[in-house]
């Protein structure tokens, strides 16, 4: 199951699951700023690079073409 | 109770149609605010017995907006499902369609280089087939350089000349013909060429003729230590092959060459052999 969202509701997602944009643009943990969300391979996401969610917990995915790639490998069927 | 079941609640909608849920497989979150929907869509699902259900989203509206992140909330955590920009999943749907037909020789590639690089190759070879299908690559070049530098920028250079196929790839499977043969020994030899690529200068937006001369009259020497005497250079760009082209004009880079260099320009990608 794939939910899709508008570019303009992306603080409406991240809000879902408790983050938001810090004072630099980074994707942080709405209640505790100074924790910034991080890929799964530790890598922090710009706001404007979010691209998404997945479950594993959470795992969020930063728009750019390798870990695009690494969202097909990890997902395929 | 499942997302649709979720939504339902939230809306007050009823859904006769049974297949409706079992045909399930996008929702798409649509900001009410940008739409240019008619007011009376406003936080309203819209049913597509062949498509995605539509949620017209407005998130100012407290009384609902909190419902609809639960569910999106819940969606992932208890159902596994999938959250995607718009824009990320176009282009993962375009990359997903590219990567189904396997490539034999990029996939026998990656289960010989490091762990760290099998993401690398993949980018660069589907960067080579977006560049050949005419379709711009700044954005594509820009993600793999700054994930990794020049490492990233050179296995991208030699990916789009060609060489893991005339090179790169002959080298894997010459090196497995040998005894005792090692996926080691592969990565050792492929991170000399990575580095150095002593058979290819590329010329780049930051290169001048001076560094690209300079590039070239260094292989030039370490090549004919080794016994190579042929030396392709690479550019795409009026503006780069004039850089080439003026960089072979240095006289003591033509003092070596045995023979007039061969310039071959198609659909504005340059290449010169130089023979030395």
């Amino acid at each position: 199951m794939k939910i899709t969202f508008d570019d303009s509701l992306r603080d409406f997602v991240l809000a879902s699951f408790g983050v938001a944009k810090d004072e630099d643009g980074y994707l942080a943990e709405a209640d505790n700023p100074a924790q910034r969300v991080l890929t799964r391979d530790g890598r922090e996401i710009e706001f404007h690079k979010f691209g998404g969610v997945r479950k594993g917990s959470e795992v969020f995915i930063r728009d750019d073409i390798v870990s695009l790639i690494q969202f097909c490998e990890d997902t395929r069927v | 109770m499942g997302i649709l079941d979720n939504l339902r609640k939230i809306f007050d909608v009823t859904i006769k149609d049974n297949t409706v849920a079992d045909n399930l497989r996008e929702i798409k979150l649509i900001d009410f605010s940008n739409s240019g929907t008619k007011t009376t869509n406003k936080n309203k699902l819209e049913i597509n017995l062949n498509g995605p259900i539509i949620v017209n989203v407005d998130p100012r509206d407290k009384s609902i907006a909190p419902k609809i992140q639960e569910v999106i909330r819940a969606a992932v955590h208890e159902e596994g499902a999938q959250i995607l920009a718009e824009n990320f999943n176009e282009r993962l749907e375009g990359y997903s369609q590219y990567a189904a037909g396997r490539n034999p020789q990029l996939e026998d590639l990656v289960s010989q280089v490091k762990q760290e690089d099998a993401n690398l190759l993949r980018a660069a070879y589907y960067l080579r087939t977006v560049h050949q299908s005419g379709g711009n690559v700044n954005e594509l070049k820009r993600d793999i350089v700054e994930r990794y530098g020049e490492r990233g920028k050179n296995v991208t250079n030699l990916c789009s000349a060609g060489y893991f196929e005339s090179i790169i790839y002959p080298m894997l499977q010459e090196l497995r013909n040998q005894p005792h043969y090692s996926a080691t020994i592969f990565q050792d030899r492929f991170d000399v060429i990575i580095m150095s690529y002593p058979f290819a200068v590329f010329v780049s937006q930051q290169s001048t003729t001076q560094t690209v001369a300079q590039e070239i009259l260094q292989k030039i020497e370490t090549n004919r230590k080794y016994g190579v005497h042929h030396l392709k250079i690479h550019a795409i760009g009026n503006s780069n092959a004039r850089i080439a082209q003026e960089a072979l004009d240095d006289g003591q880079i033509m003092k070596y060459l045995t023979k007039d260099p061969v310039i071959n320009t198609v659909n504005n990608i340059f290449e010169c052999e130089i023979i030395f």
